[in-house]
């Protein structure tokens, strides 16, 4: 029947069985990008050291507190605080009553945040999307010492202080490594922005840390 | 035509008719596999571009560091990518070969919204990959990659839940509420693949009742006789 008008040609067979080295590849593939995603996930986890701010705004850093305060401390080419930024900016997009907020950027040189947006567009990207969110206040920290003053250890640390100078909060805005999200430490910020009581009052930071563990644990 | 004769014709024609069936279901598998070679290699690519120019370093206070974004995107990107790319371009159109396909590719939804800091955005890739995967035609694919997703979804919750639901102790069945929407999607999708099957069929048992016309038409055609 199929001598004139063959317009399909007949199926290969694909119903054979695999085989054996089909199989272990198959197998070996499987296990070795199980393997990736596991240490993805693990790596993004690991929480930075944990920070001990001062349990009372330290006055000797010359910044203006002025109602509820927050301090961010940034590596300004930390990849991972480019979500941090954009919880914080969230986070500020959804409370009615605004805090001052101060993005402390540490290692950036005094005079050189337009040398550094033109030598590094990463650098200039976390620096303008952080000063571009109403209410933020960039600041650089070329050494380190505001953010030595609030024991900032981790890119992504905020820490909270309440009208009356107190500690309120302290840790990171993100679930894991450079993930954007709600997170417990998001949440616990917002309570505490809110007025309400926080379950606790810290939380871990994911992101570069502002200090090099490599030098002895000195800070910038 | 006696009807013996006639019966036999049916059974020629059905089986004709399965034959074309067969064949356009192949050919439309082997399609679709060399489109997701090509697409398993373009996202690697893409990845490590990605990789390169959204986050290429960190940083250990001054310590430049290579991010570890790089490497998981060349590495891991590379060993994802692999053998789907060899089973769609030396094996399309097997079984086996559509399945690694739906599971790689779920699993470069994961990758990618691992490399762009978990953007939201990022997450469509998922429901873009799930239309992508239903030219396939068979409504199994769908599955599989859905059984990726609710299941890279529940190991999470259990070992790493703060970083998909924001809260550590989220109740076990919260991945179903992600794996829903992902559902919710695969359902139109199914639909669409079913009728896509019946309406291949439908064309293949048409095409051979003209094949067997045309066959009968020939065969009392003065211009066989002649020749």
């Amino acid at each position: 029947m199929t001598d004139i008008l063959d317009v399909e040609p007949s199926p290969p067979r694909t119903g054979r069985p695999l085989s054996i080295v089909h199989k272990i590849i198959v197998g070996v593939w499987a296990v070795a990008v199980f393997a990736g995603m596991l240490w993805i996930w693990d790596y993004k986890t690991i929480p930075g050291r944990a920070s001990s701010p001062p349990v009372a705004w330290p006055e000797s850093v010359g910044l203006k507190r002025s109602g509820v305060t927050l301090v961010m401390t940034l590596h300004p080419l930390c990849p991972c605080s480019q979500a941090s930024v954009s919880e914080l900016a969230r986070l500020l997009g959804s409370i009615q009553q605004r805090p001052t907020v101060y993005a402390l950027f540490v290692g950036l040189e005094a005079n050189d945040a337009e040398a550094t947006k033109a030598a590094r567009v990463e650098d200039a990207s976390l620096w303008q999307r952080a000063s571009a969110i109403p209410g933020v206040t960039a600041i650089p920290d070329p050494d380190g010492t505001i953010s030595r003053a609030f024991a900032g250890e981790t890119s992504g640390d905020v820490i909270a202080y309440g009208a009356n100078g107190e500690l309120l909060y302290h840790g990171g805005l993100t679930a894991a490594r450079g993930h954007e999200g709600d997170s417990f430490g998001l949440q616990r910020l917002r309570a505490v922005l809110r007025g309400d009581t926080p379950d606790l009052r810290s939380s871990p930071t994911f992101g570069c840390p502002l200090v090099d563990p490599r030098k002895d644990g000195v800070k910038l | 035509m006696t009807t013996d004769a006639t019966y036999d014709a049916a059974v020629l024609i059905a089986a004709r008719s399965e034959e074309r069936f067969q064949s356009r279901t192949h050919r439309v598998h082997a399609e679709a596999d060399r489109l997701f070679g090509w697409l398993m290699l373009g996202q690697w690519a893409f990845a490590i571009a990605l990789a390169m120019v959204y986050s290429p370093y960190g940083w250990e206070g001054k310590t430049r560091v290579l991010s570890p974004h790089v490497p998981l995107a060349v590495v891991l990107g590379g060993i994802l990518s692999s053998l789907p790319v060899y089973l769609a371009f030396c094996h399309p159109g097997k079984t086996l070969t559509r399945h690694v396909i739906a599971v790689a590719q779920m699993l470069w939804s994961a990758l990618l919204i691992h490399l762009t800091g978990g953007r939201i955005e990022t997450h469509f890739h998922v429901f873009g990959s799930l239309a992508f995967l239903a030219f396939y035609r068979d409504w199994r694919v769908l599955l599989t990659a859905t059984l990726v997703v609710a299941t890279e979804h529940f190991l999470r919750g259990i070992f790493w839940p703060e970083s998909i639901y924001g809260i550590v102790n989220p109740e076990w069945w919260r991945f179903l509420e992600h794996a829903f929407w992902v559902i919710f999607c695969d359902a139109f999708l199914i639909l669409a693949c079913i009728r896509g099957v019946n309406e291949m069929r439908e064309l293949a048992e048409q095409g051979a009742h003209m094949e067997a016309l045309a066959q009968a038409a020939w065969s009392n055609s003065p211009a066989k006789a002649a020749s």
